[in-house]
């Protein structure tokens, strides 16, 4: 049973998360796919594009009032796959590329050997933390796969809806209220995984996608590192850096083991923190697709990644949003680049360039806005208007990212939190790096050869999005931004190991050039040590890091216990009654709605005591009372007006103010759980 | 592009190992271990029949009947591990405080109702 478990799961991952994607670049490319792409950016793009594929298929299927079944996931996957092959078989070779293209990137046998390795040593020790924090207890993914059980389970799309407590003239209701917080993209694939594969939501199965969308989301890194410093789109002389392709190894390599668990890495996988973990991996993706397309000149990447980029929009809010301030960025460090050299040549030799920047932004905005990509344009306006408008957009959300810091959480970290948040060693690197890029994006000497100015948006990419994030994190404020910083932080470490990796690629070629030049007084042994002195403090820092995550073991035995008392509760309760459970003290509390699949809100639950005292947000009482002190006037009209019947608690903390009073029978008796029944 | 092949399916063998030895550790943690529970068949009416699970190796249990403080009932049961024994409780004398309290070793669990 297991084993076809398993088989099933595998197949589902295939069909849901790879033949779409990889169906897609045949229907545009055609046979050049191979050409434009090297295996292994095929492989990454293809699973990026399947996400965003699947979640729009999906939608569509939802809205047409189609059931959302096995049967019907099959078919319009099998249709769209038939259609992209349709469109592949007719494709014309118009998009010739120069057949060199794909040879750029051909590892070598040790380069190889050093990529699988660093690979394996990555999944090695997510894989050892994961172990321990597999099973299925954490809070965010309780939550979410909720959402996805309920569009399993009852066919259709969901609504974001719960059942709050309202308070009028001290009586207590519950009402039906909007939620904000969840988008659709969080949910649609592990529905879809679900129902194909008839895997359990409470099993293994969300923790393993999440932690493949991880993996892939490093190899994202790396492809756009590769491609970043690729000796064509990148003016480093041979002589400073012989092999670019070690870049993006360096990148695998501060971005795979080290800090392999720390957030958002293993940490995120096991907290379920879905949104953020695609937006992980769509972040990278969309800003590979929009440097190629540009550097390339191909309308038909363009288009990918509009289609990239739109589609997170569909995943996650604060990513997209983090992504659209990258964007900004870039472009204005483009063009300040551009145009402080514009003026330098200007002064210093009275040439004037500025008609070659102003050709290549008309042919940037060519690219753009090609007939296919308008068209393209139109049509996710069309399904963002009328077809489904995420769930953000329809609330206040936008309205609370958007302001002055409202909480002390969003005033930007300090330097110091800063620096734990990318990884000390990390940031050290990537200051030097970016202070390379620096120097080499506005340097004149790269501008007197001719189209120098696209040789600015590789340095341009990497800067502009460490800028961006590190304004966000640092002086929200600046921004006109309201989130938390902490959560903007997660981003950080991406850019700055893109930008760590290429200094410590150039410090191991700059020690090695030493060697007989002359250059230093200082032996180049004696440098030579230093370098590999740092090295191991980058090594260890983040190894570090992953021990202190790895020494706890988790004993998941109260969880069971949590799960069991709902299967006790599921069989004996009926429609009219609410249960109250306590968030506090009991293990997966988060996972006991997915035994009822009544509300998001059922049963209700006593949260974390700092929130009823958060002054900025103030929150009802009655989940505190009602657990607190159920003695109390204000429980019993709390008890009486939603209707609660079952309290589950944890005798170890909140036994005895039920065993004094009368109206509670104690009906249920485990360690860790004891439920009482309000008669 | 050999080499890209052999990182790809190099890649594929590593994830599908680790997701196969996750698999089968998470399926592991869902047995119970050395655990027990005492709950009542119906929580809502006065019905005293309680249920007995076992998911520990040891099979003694005991159980008695207290109404308002006064022994009226007790038995020794054998339950099996893994297995659980549902006891009907008859007739039942006047009181206000009915109580199972079992106990399995050294550990003691009780339910109640008043009536």
């Amino acid at each position: 049973m297991f084993i076809i478990e398993q088989i099933l799961f595998y197949l589902s991952l295939i069909i849901i998360l790879f033949l779409p994607g990889y169906f897609l670049l045949l229907a545009i490319f055609g046979k050049d796919v191979r050409k434009i792409f090297l295996p292994l950016e095929n492989f990454t793009i293809s699973f990026g594009l399947s996400l965003i594929a699947v979640n729009f298929l999906i939608i569509i299927l939802g809205k047409t009032g189609i059931p959302i079944t096995t049967l019907s996931i099959s078919a319009i996957i099998g249709f769209f796959l038939t259609t992209c092959y349709l469109f592949y078989k007719n494709k014309n070779k118009k998009n010739k590329v120069d057949r060199q293209e794909s040879i750029f990137a051909d590892f070598s046998k040790k380069q190889s050997i050093l990529i699988i390795l660093i690979i394996f040593l990555t999944v090695f020790i997510k894989t050892a933390y994961l172990k321990d924090a597999i099973f299925p207890t954490s809070t965010d993914l309780g939550h979410h796969m909720y959402w996805a059980k309920l569009v399993s389970e009852t066919g259709n799309l969901p609504d974001y809806e719960k059942l709050e407590i309202i308070e009028d003239e001290g009586n207590y209701f519950l009402e039906k209220s909007d939620i904000a917080d969840f988008i659709i993209g969080e949910h649609l694939v592990f529905s879809a995984i679900n129902l194909l594969s008839g895997a359990d939501f409470i099993s293994y199965f969300p923790t393993l996608v999440l932690f493949l969308i991880d993996i892939i989301g490093i190899l994202a890194i790396f492809i756009l590192t590769l491609r970043i410093f690729s000796r064509k789109n990148f003016i480093t002389p041979k002589s400073l850096i012989k092999n670019p392709l070690n870049i993006s190894i360096a990148a695998l390599l501060l971005m795979g083991p080290i800090y392999a668990i720390s957030s958002p890495q293993a940490k995120f996988v096991s907290g379920g923190v879905v949104g953020n973990i695609i937006g992980n991996l769509l972040i990278p993706l969309s800003l590979y697709l929009f440097f190629r397309a540009l550097k390339e000149e191909n309308k038909n990447l363009m288009t990918l990644a509009l289609f990239a980029s739109g589609g997170m929009f569909y995943f996650h809010h604060l990513s997209s949003l983090i992504f659209i301030f990258i964007f900004i960025f870039i472009i204005l460090f483009f063009t300040f680049a551009s145009l402080l050299d514009i003026a330098f040549l200007r002064i210093k030799e009275n040439k004037s360039r500025f008609s070659d920047f102003s050709d290549l932004m008309k042919k940037y905005f060519k690219i753009a806005f090609s007939a296919q990509n308008i068209v393209f344009l139109a049509a996710i306006s069309i399904f963002v208007l009328f077809i489904h408008t995420p769930s953000y957009l329809n609330f206040d959300a936008t309205s609370t990212a958007v302001g002055a810091p409202s909480k002390s959480t969003r005033t930007g970290l300090t330097p110091a939190q800063f620096k734990y948040a990318v990884g000390e060693p990390r940031l050290a690197l990537g200051l030097i790096g970016i202070f390379l890029l620096s120097l080499i994006a506005l340097s004149h000497k790269n501008f007197k050869k001719k189209n120098t100015f696209e040789k600015i948006l590789a340095p341009a990419f990497i800067i502009g999005w460490t800028i961006a994030l590190s304004v966000m994190t640092l002086k929200p404020h600046w921004l006109y931004i309201n989130i938390p910083s902490g959560r903007v932080a997660n981003y950080t470490s991406f850019p700055f190991v893109i930008s760590a990796s290429f200094a410590l690629v150039w410090l191991a070629y700059f020690i090695k050039n030493l060697k007989g030049s002359g250059y230093f007084s200082v032996s180049s042994k004696i440098i030579l040590l230093f370098f590999f002195l740092m090295t191991l403090t980058v090594f260890s820092s983040g190894h570090y890091d992953n021990s202190q995550s790895l020494s706890g073991r988790i004993d998941n035995q109260s969880a069971l216990e949590t799960f069991h008392a709902s299967g006790y509760l599921t069989e004996r309760i009926d429609s009219e009654i609410m249960t109250i459970k306590d968030h506090n003290y009991i293990k997966a509390d988060a996972w006991m709605k997915l035994s009822f699949m009544r509300d998001y809100s059922y049963p209700l639950s006593r949260g974390f005591f700092k929130r009823y005292e958060d002054p900025t947000k103030p929150r009802e009482m009655c989940t505190l009372w009602m657990i607190e002190s159920p003695s109390s006037e204000k429980a019993q009209r709390c008890y009486a007006g939603t209707g609660t019947r079952f309290v589950v608690i944890n005798p170890e903390f909140d036994s005895i103010q039920f065993e004094k009073n009368d109206d509670f029978w104690k009906i249920y008796s485990g360690k860790h759980i004891e439920i009482f029944y309000r008669h | 592009m050999k080499n890209h092949k052999i990182i790809i399916v190099s890649t594929l063998a590593i994830v599908l190992t680790s997701f196969l030895f996750l698999s089968i550790a998470e399926n592991r943690q869902h047995r119970i271990k050395n655990g027990w529970f005492l709950y009542f068949e119906n929580p809502k009416n006065d019905s005293m029949s309680f249920v007995i699970e076992n998911y520990s190796d040891d099979k003694d249990f005991s159980w008695s009947l207290i109404v308002d403080g006064k022994k009226i009932k007790m038995e020794n049961i054998k339950i099996l591990k893994n297995d659980s024994k549902n006891v009907m409780i008859q007739g039942l004398p006047e009181g206000n405080f009915f109580e199972i309290k079992a106990d399995h070793g050294k550990e003691e669990k009780n339910i109640y109702k008043k009536l």
